[in-house]
């Protein structure tokens, strides 16, 4: 019944279509200061007519037709946002204009401010920006975030000095669960599928599930738009480094019954090189495919589907196959890694990985009174994961490691909404069952499990005055693991359950409209997860043997970040972010005082146990405008950890480094039907100082020198009628710089990549 | 509402289904495992035969290895066999004609500290008429000791300068085996 509806309601404007005298008229203000926007061009698509606001952010458009009209909004400084607007009588709006730079405080863009959601966004054109790169390299943008690489092509989120199990990935409200133990095991996340990412470096356990002690990364949808027609995305790259190209491409539509949105991306790159090798056997393949469906069921309940696959191939670096540890020192003396070959492949030889991911979400929401939602979400996950060694007796196309894990989540929460408050109360129960391939011939290096979960949480926010706003959050859980090892050619059952609990206080003051301060203090307590309790095996990369440790207890974290935004004039913006951590039973990986002898001679031991540690850094970023075009902006991160019982530094910990770039944009140019807007030249330098705090007993080789690299962009928007073209030339290490960085686990074995011009063609329609 | 029941149905169903008993997981028979390495050594023109090994029955981790070396008589030539196999399986698996089978991707390599007066040459080769090291000759000269390594490098460079000669240096590829015996000579 309700498309009959739809159409009863629609029949008034088809009937009035032909006439053409009305205006449209209204205000561009800033989102977050609520400040006007002068100079905004405010454009209906496809046509002439258009206006630039005024010094307080007024605009008028005359004389139009009624009907459907696209217009764009734009501002220097700020996103680009399109609405799409059904004209029927003089219409006056206000339109809010997001900052498009990532590091300014964002508040939801509801206009609610919940204290979750507060973080760095990576806004879309950001995404567009960087499309090619893998979800870790494109948050490491962010101050505070680095990336824990193996090699080019993979790379782990490093937020705050942690990552892996320690970090939560959120896709689209759901939990990613994979194997992210492993160092070498990357997100199964494609980030051209996300609208913008948020990078939250607070503890964001609470919403999502209660075991996490690090920040967050989060992949959001924005709610398709109620736009009948067809738009979307086409985007192809190429990249000179390793002869990647990208094929991706997005369209979404509301149709009579559903709204929808679907994407795909392709991607296949040969061989990295390094300034002066190729980077042999690093060429991967990898592929993704999403479909989104929103449905309003009637004016209470409606409800989103989502399901998005993710696949990839990829060889690891064919040099860093060490068999002991007499290889590994060979390795590390070499001057070139063994087994370079003198061109680029597109081969994907052993030692590679095969992964593939499947999330199905489903989520009901339904309008219990005017501020009361009642909402269900439920998610459906399978990981499998392949790893293929380099073997004997023809074993190398057996997996040496064959994962399959399957992966629920179900949540109801109650969900209150006033001007002042913000309430969400929810349940949640989790179940994970991990199963290892039997037919690898190698003894598994994670045993099989069951895990079950059941939290309980409590959120709660609240304005209490126009200047301060405060939230609080807890929750508890209780996990239940039931492991199968495998020990002395039997199977032997363990059963631990933990009890996870979290707890987190945010204060937002607005001092004025130039000044705000974020406190956030937060504890969690994590339970140790099954790689640390029941782990057991040789990690060929590092010549190491690794061991769980059954007696590991929770380990709890206690984390305090204050975050001062600034606004000077309009020319200063700037935010600093300070961060203390304090972990009591910190889990960690110890190197055991004696060797461990095997046929393959003797290889160092580590077993996983526990100490008190400390994270203490600050991250900032300044962005000065000299003139409305010219803009200077610099990011920096300092971190310090301590192993508090050894008085000894934490290792892995990333080297501090500093960022800045000059970018100049020039003034739109309009050419007939053509306009070019938001052309850019930009140009950029990272330097990263060496890791000093490192024993030389900590690791096989002292942490590698300083770097300096230098990069640039250009890119500009060639506009026709409704259609955008975006056009990037992207370089990075411009200077070919040879390299190692600490946070590389290759950096034993090879030079990092060398210069690398990437160039990007987006159609926008 | 009719849509929201049949969708909750449905997710009951699949949460009821999932979460049902799980499999004991398969104890896997690690084939590849060396467990035991032997060394013949066969006096040329009679004496008494020795035997070097190591065997580590339960594989990496457990007990440790036992490591079993051996004492030469001084001027004398040995006819020396390799034999490899894994005896964690029943019956044992013979792991040389694996190596035998893939020969040109493995090279043995007998690496001596100074002082242990030996010398080691290769008495065999694979099709591409590079050296192997399953059969080799073992040379003494003086009175000595010190420690004689049998290494098994998989996919070396055997054509690099020095590695068909018994020279490691540039051999490159994974070490498979790495294994040190002590060695007397008198």
């Amino acid at each position: 019944m309700k498309p009959y509806f739809i159409i009863f309601f629609l029949l008034p404007f088809y009937a009035s279509a032909q006439q053409c005298n009305y205006t449209l008229s209204g205000r561009v203000l800033d989102i977050s200061t609520q400040e006007p926007l002068g100079y905004s061009s405010v454009q209906i698509e496809g046509t002439t007519f258009g206006d630039k606001t005024d010094d307080n952010g007024f605009f008028e458009i005359k004389n139009i037709c009624a009907g459907e009209v696209h217009l764009l909004v734009s501002h220097i400084g700020c996103e680009p946002k399109r609405i799409f607007i059904r004209v029927k009588k003089d219409t006056t709006f206000t339109i809010y204009l997001p900052h498009h730079s990532s590091f300014l405080h964002q508040i939801d863009v509801q206009g609610k401010s919940i204290y979750e959601e507060e973080g760095h966004v990576i806004s879309e054109k950001e995404l567009n920006q960087q499309s090619g790169n893998s979800l870790g390299n494109i948050a490491s943008n962010v101050s505070g975030v680095s990336t824990l690489k193996t090699g080019a092509g993979i790379s782990k989120p490093i937020i705050h000095g942690l990552y892996g199990k320690r970090i939560q990935l959120i896709n689209n409200d759901i939990a990613q669960q994979s194997q992210s133990w492993g160092n070498d095991h990357a997100p199964e996340i494609d980030p051209f599928a996300a609208d913008n990412i948020t990078v939250i470096k607070g503890v964001y356990g609470i919403e999502y599930g209660g075991n996490t002690i690090g920040g967050a990364l989060k992949m959001n949808s924005i709610p398709i738009s109620d736009d009948p027609h067809l738009h979307g995305k086409a985007l192809y790259s190429y990249a000179t480094n390793n002869g990647l190209q990208l094929l991706a491409t997005r369209f979404e539509k509301k149709s009579k019954y559903f709204k929808w949105r679907a994407g795909m991306a392709l991607q296949q790159g040969g061989d990295y090189r390094a300034p002066n090798y190729y980077l042999s056997n690093t060429a991967f393949k990898q592929g993704s495919a999403f479909l989104q469906l929103e449905k309003q069921w009637s004016e209470k309940l409606k409800s989103d589907f989502h399901y998005s696959y993710f696949a990839n191939s990829l060889g690891i670096l064919r040099g860093a196959h060490a068999g002991n540890l007499t290889d590994l020192e060979n390795a590390i003396d070499a001057t070139q890694p063994a087994f370079t070959d003198a061109k680029r492949e597109y081969d994907i030889d052993a030692p590679r990985q095969n992964v593939q991911h499947h999330l199905f979400k489903t989520h009901f929401a339904y309008q219990l009174s005017d501020d009361v939602q009642l909402h269900l979400v439920y998610g459906l996950q399978q990981n499998n994961r392949k790893e293929f060694d380099i073997r004997r007796g023809g074993r190398t196309k057996i997996p040496s490691l064959g994962l399959k894990l399957a992966a629920q989540d179900a949540k109801f929460y109650y969900h209150k909404l006033t001007e002042e408050r913000t309430t969400k109360i929810g349940v949640q129960y989790q179940y994970q069952s991990n199963t290892n391939d039997a037919g690898t011939g190698i003894l598994p290096l994670q045993p099989d499990y069951q895990l079950h979960d059941v939290g309980v949480y409590f959120i709660h926010s609240i304005a209490l005055n126009e200047h301060a706003e405060f939230s609080i959050g807890a929750r508890q859980d209780i996990r239940n693991i039931d492991a199968r090892l495998i020990r002395d050619f039997k199977v032997e059952p363990v059963v631990t359950t933990n009890y996870n609990s979290s707890l987190s206080l945010g204060l937002d003051y607005d001092w004025t409209k130039k000044v705000a301060t974020h406190i956030n203090l937060s504890s969690v307590r994590r339970g140790p997860e099954v790689n640390e309790l029941y782990s057991v095996g040789l990690h060929q990369g590092v010549a190491s043997i690794e061991e769980g440790n059954r007696n590991l207890k929770s380990e709890w974290g206690t984390k305090a970040i204050i975050t001062e935004h600034l606004k000077v004039g309009k020319k200063l913006q700037a935010e600093f972010s300070l961060y203390y951590q304090y972990i009591q039973n910190y889990i960690y990986l110890q190197p055991q005082p004696d060797f461990r002898l095997t046929i393959r001679g003797a290889f160092p031991l580590f077993i996983y146990e526990q100490t008190d540690a400390s994270l203490t850094g600050l991250d900032a970023t300044i962005k000065y405008h000299f003139t409305d075009r010219l803009s200077f902006l610099s990011k920096a991160a300092f971190i310090h950890g301590q192993d508090l019982t050894y008085n000894i530094p934490l290792i892995y910990m990333p080297s501090n480094n500093l960022y800045a770039s000059l970018q100049y944009e020039l003034a739109d140019i309009s050419l007939k039907n053509i306009r070019l807007s938001g052309t850019t030249i930009s140009i950029n330098g990272n330097y990263v100082v060496r890791q000093n705090r490192l024993l030389a007993s900590q690791d096989f080789m002292p942490a590698p020198d300083a770097y300096f690299l230098l990069g640039a962009r250009v890119e500009t928007t060639i506009n026709l009628g409704e259609q955008q073209f975006y056009l990037s030339v992207q370089a990075q290490n411009l200077l070919n710089t040879s390299y190692r960085n600490y946070l590389n686990r290759l950096r034993y074995f090879a030079d990092d990549t060398g210069r690398n011009i990437t160039l990007r063609i987006m159609w926008k329609f | 509402m009719k849509y929201l029941k049949i969708s909750s149905l449905f997710i009951l169903a699949i949460i009821t289904m999932n979460s049902c008993k799980k499999d004991d997981p398969v104890v896997i028979n690690e084939e590849e495992v060396i467990t035991t390495l032997k060394y013949e050594l066969v006096p040329v023109g009679g004496g008494a035969t020795v035997e070097l090994s190591f065997v580590d029955l339960d594989g990496d981790g457990g007990n440790a290895p036992v490591i079993k070396g051996g004492t030469l008589e001084e001027n004398k030539t040995y006819n020396g066999t390799l034999t490899l196999a894994n005896e964690s399986e029943s019956p044992a698996e013979d792991i040389t004609a694996e190596i035998l089978e893939e020969d040109e991707e493995h090279q043995f390599f007998f690496p001596v500290t100074s002082g242990l007066n030996v010398s080691v040459s290769y008495k065999d080769q694979d099709a591409d008429g590079n050296p192997v090291g399953l059969s080799s000759e073992v040379v003494t000269t003086t009175a000595s000791s010190g420690t004689l390594q049998v290494v098994l490098r998989h996919e070396p460079t055997k054509t690099a300068s020095g590695v068909s000669g018994g020279d490691i240096t540039n051999a490159g590829g994974e070490t498979d085996i790495e294994v040190d015996f002590p060695i007397t000579i008198q």
